[in-house]
């Protein structure tokens, strides 16, 4: 079976409990030797020092490596600190990277259509994906319901989902929006999920997510090749639905 | 995928393994109020344990954990409906003390469904060191029962901290530190090392990657033991994390089974 990651990362933590993953070289040599055929990478100077300086180093990262897509980090544009006009566009084109990031509460700003409305009206039209880590938002789910009522039409995936199960919260969510997607790494964590998932809803809106280096690959992996539903949505979890939603992002 | 050992390659194309059946030390049955289990039942958990290759689960209700007002009947119904699939841990709850005495002079009358007692002290807003713990612990050290206490790290009422001084008095008993002192990871490995009655016991632990191999590292694979706080936790999302960990084979054997079948031997009749 045929993977595509979504969900990982290079870089270094403050605190390391794990081995981490430093290049892009090496990730895509642990990605071949698991049978991950792609990946849409971030990198951690992007959350823990900064995301301009972060997207730059990432876009460094990954050149060259056709399996992996980036993401950018944003900030809201009134500080001046990061441009998102045409230039982000053309950059985001340039460097291979397919989707954006956002981390609101370690950047220090409120996810909303006051501070994103014209470049979220944008990235809706465009379905550029927008990566929400859940784990890193301290399970904001008022956040989530904001935005996806501000922008219905806003592809967004929801990651880490977390240790406990969250199901109450973000099936309405896939019951509401059309472009609302979950990814694995959490999501698989919890017995009969997934089947749960895909007998309502479908196998469209799930996408595969290591969560690596933070989590291992294999865990996700192994719940999903044996999980209790049929083998065409299997291959649609791991690799089809991914290919399709990076391949209709408009950078 | 290129497979770093047989058993990655078997369980990545079997989903289930004959010659390593696993053996989940800590779960759960039932609903439960802060979230959604697709398989709650005996009879779904059992179905769900013979598509992933379960051969045992050893748990204890929600329903006794939660409330009073409901007690271990549930779990000793689901062990008599599925003797060869479950075990029970006899839960108690400390603020209840005539209720506990009940349990522990009914304990052996239950000897077909009980290994030892299950805590769950911050559920039941207590300490581990509450008093009602007592005739428990005097009990199973006596009888040589295990106990499987919820854990979790830098916590007064069950971190490293209650959990030294229970282990400096009673030595017989078999304690599973459940969750690990999660967080607390250092911790464990200390008291692991310090008390030979000590067990880690995986269920959140797995889907933090590196912590396996430290375990492993520094207090070997034979005293550590595989859960999965089922039906919380996916069976195969945890075989995977196993799987994925940097140790060896045996290792994974001892985790996942082989332990517990030492473990589980004394009450399991053949």
């Amino acid at each position: 079976m045929k993977f595509f990651d979504i969900n990982l990362y290079i870089g270094t933590p403050v605190k390391p409990l794990f081995k981490p993953v430093t290049s892009a070289k090496d990730l895509t040599k642990m990605l071949n030797n698991l049978g991950i055929e792609k990946a849409l990478v971030w990198h951690l100077t992007q959350y823990y020092y900064f995301p301009s300086e972060g997207n730059n180093i990432l876009s460094k990262e990954i050149k060259g490596y056709k399996n992996l897509y980036g993401s950018f980090v944003i900030l809201p544009p009134h500080t001046k600190e990061m441009d998102l006009g045409p230039k982000f566009f053309k950059s985001m084109k340039e460097n291979n990277i397919k989707a954006i990031r956002v981390f609101p509460t370690r950047n220090h700003y409120e996810l909303n259509k006051v501070v994103f409305g014209k470049f979220f009206d944008e990235i809706s039209e465009r379905r550029i994906p927008v990566l929400i880590s859940m784990a890193r938002e301290n399970h904001n789910w008022s956040m989530i319901y904001g935005i996806m009522k501000d922008f219905p039409k806003l592809t967004c995936i929801l990651c880490d989902m977390g240790s406990w199960d969250h199901t109450r919260m973000y099936l309405p969510l896939m019951e509401t929006y059309e472009n609302f997607y979950v990814e694995t790494s959490l999501v698989c964590l919890h017995e009969g999920t997934l089947e749960l998932i895909v007998k309502t809803y479908g196998p469209e809106r799930i996408l595969f997510g290591s969560g690596f280096p933070e989590i291992y690959f294999e865990s996700s992996m192994l719940q999903i090749i044996h999980a209790d539903i049929p083998e065409s949505f299997k291959k649609k979890i791991a690799y089809e639905n991914a290919v399709r939603l990076i391949s209709r992002a408009e950078v | 995928m290129k497979y770093k050992s047989k058993l990655i390659k078997e369980f990545f194309e079997k989903g289930k393994v004959e010659d390593c059946p696993i053996i989940d030390m800590h779960g759960h049955m039932g609903p439960f109020y802060g979230a959604n289990y697709s398989y709650n039942t005996p009879e779904k958990m059992v179905n769900e344990m013979d598509r992933v290759g379960v051969k045992m689960l050893v748990f204890c209700h929600h329903g006794t954990l939660m409330s009073p007002d409901i007690g271990n009947a549930p779990s000793i119904e689901a062990v008599r409906k599925f003797p060869n699939r479950l075990r029970a841990y006899c839960g108690v709850n400390p603020h209840f003390s005539d209720v506990v005495k009940k349990e522990i002079k009914s304990f052996k009358k239950y000897s077909d469904v009980y290994v030892g007692f299950k805590f769950l002290p911050p559920y039941q807003e207590a300490s581990l060191l509450h008093e009602g713990y007592k005739p428990v612990l005097e009990f199973a050290d006596d009888n040589e029962l295990l106990i499987l206490t919820h854990t979790w790290g830098y916590r007064d009422n069950c971190g490293p901290k209650p959990v030294r001084k229970l282990l400096e008095k009673y030595h017989k008993i078999k304690l599973l530190i459940g969750h690990s002192f999660h967080d607390e990871w250092d911790a464990a490995i200390e008291i692991a090392k310090d008390f030979k009655n000590v067990y880690l016991e995986l269920t959140a632990v797995l889907d933090n990657r590196g912590v396996l191999e430290s375990f492993v590292e520094n207090v070997g694979s034979q005293r550590i033991v595989f859960g999965t706080d089922y039906p919380w936790f996916d069976h195969h999302y945890y075989i995977g994390s196993v799987l994925g960990a940097d140790i060896t084979d045996e290792d994974r054997k001892n985790i996942l089974y082989r332990n517990a079948e030492k473990l589980l031997k004394p009450f399991i009749k053949k």
